[in-house]
């Protein structure tokens, strides 16, 4: 310890030079937007990068899980390919040009990064503006709805959990459309909230909640999770608690949905007047 | 033991305003500009402490930052600049050492000695200066270019003005 001291008090010009020097830069940094913008996207391509490395190995860990959510996910898919052919409305065409009959298509892209225990949440995917991402996509996975894409760096994207307090999702009930406001509270991973549901509305535990798509940005009917109480807190709403569908803590393979109407639907909604 | 001390602070406030109210307006060819202020960095005493004179140098740099908006980029330069400072001086001295009493300046130590020290100086600050306002490595040798002929014309400003204003 002495010995220690006595190298900082014979070096102390250095070590004042180098305190004032990191001072003047981390100013620089927080103080100036384009060196901030610099700065985060250096920082997030690294950190990104390595915990790419670290994914890769713990994903051997969870193939069985993984294998068995896309199982499932498949005999839904079948079931619902089944029951559309027996109805014959399943026509199979070939279109030439895809992009202005579609509506949505997916990006698939493995988490890695995540994080449940935090008031602001945010997950790292390994696609980014080089596979087509873009911020404000939605982000979903087989069991129900993640979150949105914040930012993209060349090959990383940073999204907004739906575990974020600053994230507001416009939800609904599935069976009689009632729309509402779905958040986080922030206290348990597992649990949400869905506000602005008026009290005539007629609810029961268990029933489904979706996601509305009038943001246009997460697409109608995607599975948010199960009411599970319901309480008359005064004011004209419930205040609706709900067990999310998707288990944030074993998150792994994630769809980015790309709108391809989503900006004829902005632009149209922006000539409304706001009077 | 006052009087240098209100003197200096003086002179501190001057530089700081000339260069923002006069030589920040000058633009040779879009981006050749002077810094006209670091002056007040190479005309300390030989024998102001290490601390003093980072810590000085530190807070011109945050008083031209914050009437700039470039909150840090000078800051950091001048900061660069003093630390270089007293290992340059030892480099240069003369064979038995700085007079006491003098400063330095062209006066005391003639036109080649200040040239030289001067030169090396200005050109550090410039370099950690325009590149932290680059942040980047790409365009390094335009950045490079800037760096030189703005150090060129800073010293020419500087040296010009130790015949007029800061003689002894």
């Amino acid at each position: 310890m002495r010995n220690l001291l006595r190298f900082i008090a014979k070096n102390q010009f250095i070590f004042l030079f180098l305190l004032i020097e990191i001072l003047s830069i981390s100013l620089v940094i927080r103080s100036n937007k384009y060196q901030q913008a610099k700065y985060v996207n250096a920082a997030q391509n690294i950190t990104g990068y390595i915990s790419q490395k670290k994914s890769k190995i713990l994903q051997y860990l969870y193939l069985k899980e993984i294998n068995q959510q896309l199982v499932s996910e498949n005999q839904n898919l079948k079931n619902e390919l089944e029951y559309y052919k027996n109805n014959n409305q399943f026509k199979p065409v070939v279109v030439e040009d895809t992009a202005h009959k579609q509506h949505y298509s997916y990006i698939i892209s493995k988490v890695v990064n995540n994080t449940v225990n935090k008031q602001y949440n945010f997950i790292t995917l390994d696609k980014g503006s080089a596979d087509g991402v873009k911020p404000e996509m939605a982000v979903i996975s087989s069991s129900g709805v993640v979150g949105i894409v914040e930012s993209v760096t060349e090959n990383y994207s940073l999204v907004i959990s739906v575990l974020n307090r600053n994230l507001k999702v416009s939800a609904k009930l599935k069976k009689n459309n009632y729309f509402g406001s779905f958040e986080w509270p922030g206290i348990n991973y597992r649990n949400g909230q869905l506000n602005e549901i008026p009290l005539h509305v007629i609810i029961k535990e268990g029933d489904t909640i979706v996601t509305s798509g009038f943001s246009a940005i997460f697409p109608e009917g995607i599975l948010l999770g199960y009411v599970t109480d319901f309480s008359d807190q005064g004011g004209n709403f419930f205040k609706i608690n709900i067990q999310l569908s998707n288990d944030f803590k074993n998150l792994n393979y994630v769809y980015i949905v790309n709108d391809y109407r989503k900006l004829e639907q902005q632009t149209l909604e922006s000539t409304q007047r706001h009077d | 033991m006052i009087k240098p001390l209100l003197n200096n602070i003086f002179v501190f406030l001057f530089v700081g305003f000339l260069q923002i109210f006069a030589f920040n307006n000058i633009r040779f060819s879009g981006f050749v500009s002077p810094y006209f202020y670091v002056i007040f960095i190479l005309l300390m005493p030989f024998e102001t402490p290490g601390w003093i004179l980072l810590f000085t140098s530190f807070f011109l740099g945050l008083y031209i930052d914050i009437f700039t908006q470039t909150l840090g980029m000078h800051a950091a330069a001048c900061t660069f600049m003093a630390f270089l400072r007293p290992q340059l001086l030892k480099a240069f001295a003369p064979r038995d050492g700085y007079e006491p009493g003098t400063l330095p300046r062209i006066y005391y130590l003639g036109f080649t000695w200040f040239l030289k020290y001067s030169l090396i100086l200005i050109a550090a600050h410039h370099f950690v200066l325009f590149y932290v306002e680059m942040f980047r490595w790409t365009d390094f040798f335009y950045t490079f270019f800037r760096v030189i002929c703005s150090t060129i014309f800073s010293t020419l400003i500087i040296i010009l003005s130790q015949y007029f204003i800061f003689r002894k």
